[in-house]
């Protein structure tokens, strides 16, 4: 069926969708915190004030409009924190999907076109990833490379390419058998140039809308990774640290651990429904 | 002699957003008890659409605009479904086109047939299983206890839409929709099943509606015929009248499309362009006119 | 569904499992924390360390470790904790009855859940109420069961505080349980008020673990039902006098289920996954509580036994997908 918005520009499509446009909103929130996390900051995330500890957010009773959303065991402006948690999250985010993207893809990318005993190899390496708990996987791997940034971000590359790896292959299997690529076999362009330069234009779409979903996983790993105390350094201010100390005063000061998981289930819900919102745009087949 | 079913004046439309497409463009049928009639037409005329509203099976964006439809021979309490057009409804039964897809794959033939008749009798598995086997019997299923025990990917296409056909009559209804019955099936197999289904209406009586686009079907089996294109019906009439002496162009270059075997020679001619698109107009005005 | 069937996917199966065994082994030898160091403590002497480093086997080169290693998993002997000092075989087999016992009630039900949302989002098509099935699905799906367990706890543990949020039973009620199947033993035994005070605890985790794998076996099987809907099957049951339930109930629901399983299958194992963080929130004893502590304290030889028991656990589920499936198609069986 014909529809008149398939014209119009996809960006326009896209910012028209309720879910992307929610989505959009999020991980712009999230961009502004990140990269103006000193200006936006009310205190130093790490600056102690044990006079004013456990103070609970300025419009509950006892709450101090100083510390908006109020402090933590070590008097420590939640808020912050938060904003500081923001920058690591989407560092993680951006470099973990990125890399994990790029390794799942080009690896897709091979089993699919080339088939055989490369496919075979790469399908069987994906279906042992599959046989472990990644969780647990992300877990032995960071406490093999130490806690840190940089270990987080390699454990996420390591377990997640399987992801796009599995749905890459799928769709260029299913894009190798279209006419335009019989039709590049027999102008003569070599295999290598119509994976890259014919095929490949060809996934992008579906590789947005991964790369979306997997920022959305990227984030929550990072939590899960500082929850178990396994991520940076515990006295960097990242959403996953502060729900491990939060979870320690949950009856204290439920705050401490509602603010933070709030962060998380927002920026998930955000890059998830911005990555069924692009699909829904540009997938027409989705579409009724 | 009483009729069997009568379509008043149907339109019918398909609601596409805002706006109202129309399929179904005032149909009149009136089919006398026991008459095999046959409906002809291209693909997109209406002709399932036709079945669904007798069948009263429309999809949801369908829409009756007017007319109904009416069984005079059928005595039996109004139908209590206000929304559809259907005054009183007797049992009709469907044979379906696809014998491949429209067996339940999952289940066994004999669960199948197991289920449609215990919606009307009231029996014992055992009865019911006694009852199954004679209606396989009736289709000349040999061996109806083994069929019973299959799943429908272990039957021929033949053999399902055998199982079909007792299906639809095992319900013994008073009209039978034939929706192109014999299209998907080997052309050795479909002369077999169109006696079948020729042998079955004698013997009871049904009404039938055959669907097809086959021509040659019709000569053979039907007693009258309507032609339809763009949701109307151009012509109708006892089959041999319409045949020898058709009045309408659209049937007359319709005859001169089906491939002689006793002219081999002859140029295949197609439905000419200019005629579809004449036809297509002529929808267009109808649809202006009602709608001042 | 023949015997041939079934010991050929389990043979398919041995590879994975050998990768998997492999794999962790190697990673797991280039650690740089020494288990050790981390056992004896400050006081402990050089030689003390190298006797300790020797009785663990941890002074041979890799490759040696490795065919000991392999040698002694034949015989089925797992190596002996390092920080707990226990057997390792049998400290998993006694955690091992607590996650199964939660993964099944979370699994039953997230299908159960899962069944009604597709089945009345099918039936409502069209109309708004399947929109809020849809919006209800979309908003479950994208939250993982970590966020779903701290979100329980703040809710339904903290802000009306009615759930408990620790531990598998009320520790005022004492069990002495012969096989480690709390919740099958006491139904068994007639110990109800422990039956009652397990299910009770076990709600929370089993919920969290269960939400997400709910949500996307939902969507999935919806989708399958309203491709199944549209088949030509459906429509001749409904001229033969099927209602609109009784058509999505009898006929569409078993083939949809064939490639919805199929789909969703793998998120079966992603559930046992969750265990691991899970049962660490909600201090649930279980195996995936207990790898946490075991990667903590750099525990090779229970690390090792703890993610074999996991592979095992997805291969078999895996399995049992499979079956299912080959139970529900009948023209899979026939091939």
């Amino acid at each position: 069926m014909s529809d008149g918005r398939a014209d119009l520009p996809l960006t326009y499509r896209i910012v028209h969708e309720p879910r992307a446009l929610f989505g959009l909103c999020v991980l712009g929130l999230m961009f502004l915190a990140a990269v103006l996390a000193p200006w936006l900051s009310p205190h130093d995330p790490l600056e102690q004030d044990l006079l004013s500890s456990f103070l609970p957010p300025s419009w509950k009773e006892n709450g101090d409009p100083v510390f908006f959303l109020g402090t933590d065991n070590l008097g420590r402006d939640i808020a912050s924190r938060l904003i500081y948690g923001a920058r690591t999250a989407l560092i993680v985010a951006l470099i973990a999907a990125t890399m994990a993207a790029l390794l799942g893809t080009v690896l897709g990318m091979l089993a699919g076109f080339y088939g055989g005993k490369t496919d075979m190899l790469i399908s069987r390496a994906v279906d042992i990833w599959m046989s472990f708990p990644a969780v647990l996987l992300s877990i032995v791997l960071v406490a093999v490379m130490g806690a840190g940034l940089h270990a987080v971000i390699i454990a996420i590359v390591i377990i997640d390419w399987t992801r796009f790896c599995r749905v890459i292959r799928a769709e260029t299997m299913v894009q190798k058998e279209r006419d335009y690529v019989s039709s590049a076999v027999t102008i003569g362009l070599t295999r290598v140039r119509i994976l890259f330069q014919e095929v490949f234009p060809n996934l992008v779409p579906l590789l947005i809308v991964l790369l979306t979903l997997e920022m959305g996983i990227a984030i929550v790993v990072e939590t899960i990774l500082s929850f178990v105390g396994l991520s940076v350094a515990s006295d960097t201010p990242t959403w996953g640290n502060l729900i491990q100390e939060g979870r320690q005063y949950i009856h204290q000061a439920p705050w401490l651990l509602g603010l933070p998981v709030a962060c998380v289930v927002m920026a998930v819900l955000g890059l998830n429904a911005l990555g069924d919102g692009i699909k829904e745009v540009i997938d027409p087949e989705t579409r009724q | 002699m009483t009729s069997a079913l009568v379509v008043h004046d149907l339109h019918l439309a398909v609601r596409n957003g805002q706006v109202l497409l129309p399929i179904l463009r005032g149909i009149n049928l009136n089919l006398p008890q026991g008459e095999i009639h046959g409906l002809v037409g291209e693909s997109g005329a209406g002709k399932t659409m036709l079945g669904r509203v007798i069948l009263d099976i429309l999809p949801p964006s369908a829409v009756i605009t007017s007319g109904n439809v009416d069984y005079p021979a059928h005595r039996s309490s109004p139908s209590l479904n206000r929304k559809s057009a259907h005054r009183r409804r007797p049992h009709i039964s469907l044979i379906p086109q696809d014998p491949l897809t429209s067996l339940n794959p999952v289940k066994r033939i004999g669960k199948q047939m197991g289920e449609i008749l215990r919606l009307a009798h009231k029996d014992s598995s055992q009865q019911i299983h006694e009852r199954a086997k004679q209606h396989l019997r009736e289709v000349k299923i040999r061996n109806p206890g083994q069929v019973l025990q299959q799943y429908p990917h272990q039957l021929s296409g033949g053999m399902r839409q055998r199982v079909l056909i007792a299906m639809a009559f095992s319900t013994e209804p008073s009209i039978i929709i034939a929706d192109e019955p014999t299209t998907a099936l080997d052309v050795s197999v479909q002369q077999r099943v169109l006696r079948l289904i020729r042998d079955l209406q004698k013997e009871r009586g049904t009404t039938i509606l055959f669907v097809t686009h086959d021509l040659g079907v019709v000569a053979k089996l039907c007693d009258r015929v309507s032609l339809m294109h763009s949701g109307m019906i151009l012509e109708q009439g006892k089959v041999s009248d319409v045949f020898q002496s058709p009045s309408h162009p659209y049937t007359r270059s319709l005859l001169e499309a089906i491939p002689r075997y006793d002219k081999p020679r002859e140029k295949l001619s197609p439905v000419a362009n200019d005629l579809q698109t004449q036809l297509i107009r002529e929808a267009d005005e109808y649809d202006r006119q009602r709608r001042v | 569904m023949s015997y041939p069937y079934l010991i050929n996917r389990l043979l398919l199966a041995l590879p994975t499992l050998a990768g998997a065994v492999t794999i962790t082994f190697i990673l797991l030898r280039v650690v740089p924390g020494d288990p050790i160091a981390m056992m004896t403590g400050p006081g402990a002497t050089e030689a003390d360390i190298a006797q300790l480093r020797a009785h663990y086997g941890l002074d041979q080169s890799i490759a040696h470790q490795f065919v000991i290693y392999l040698s002694q998993l034949i015989t089925g002997d797992l190596g002996t904790s390092i920080s707990l000092r226990q057997n390792v075989g049998e400290l998993i087999a006694g955690r091992l009855p607590v996650t199964i016992e939660l993964v099944v009630i979370a699994m039953l039900i997230a299908v159960g859940f899962a069944l009604i949302l597709a089945l009345k989002g099918t039936f409502w098509r069209g109309r708004w109420p399947e929109r809020l099935v849809d919006g209800f699905i979309g908003v479950t799906v994208a939250i993982p069961d970590f966020l779903w367990a701290l979100s329980l706890i703040l809710i339904l543990g903290v802000a009306i505080p009615i759930m408990p949020i620790f531990g598998r039973m009320d520790l005022t009620i004492s069990f002495d349980s012969w096989t480690n199947f709390y919740l099958t033993e006491s139904l068994l035994r007639g110990r109800f008020e422990v039956t009652r005070s397990v299910l009770y605890h076990m709600v929370l985790p089993a919920v969290s673990l269960a939400l997400p794998l709910m949500a996307i076996t939902a969507r999935v099987l919806k989708s399958c039902l309203n491709a199944e809907m549209n088949r030509e099957y459906v429509t001749l049951a409904r001229t033969q006098g099927f209602g609109r339930l009784k058509v999505i109930y009898s006929q569409a629901l078993r083939n949809a289920l064939v490639p919805a399983t199929a789909l969703s299958g793998v998120q079966f194992t992603f559930l046992i996954g969750g265990t691991v963080l899970v049962e660490r929130i909600f201090g649930y004893p279980g195996i995936g509580n207990m790898a946490i502590d075991a990667v903590i304290n750099r525990d090779l030889p229970l690390i090792q036994g703890l993610v074999l028991t996991f592979a095992i656990l997805f291969i078999l589920v895996n399995l049992l997908i499979d079956l299912f499936i080959t139970f529900l198609d009948p023209r899979l069986r026939h091939v």
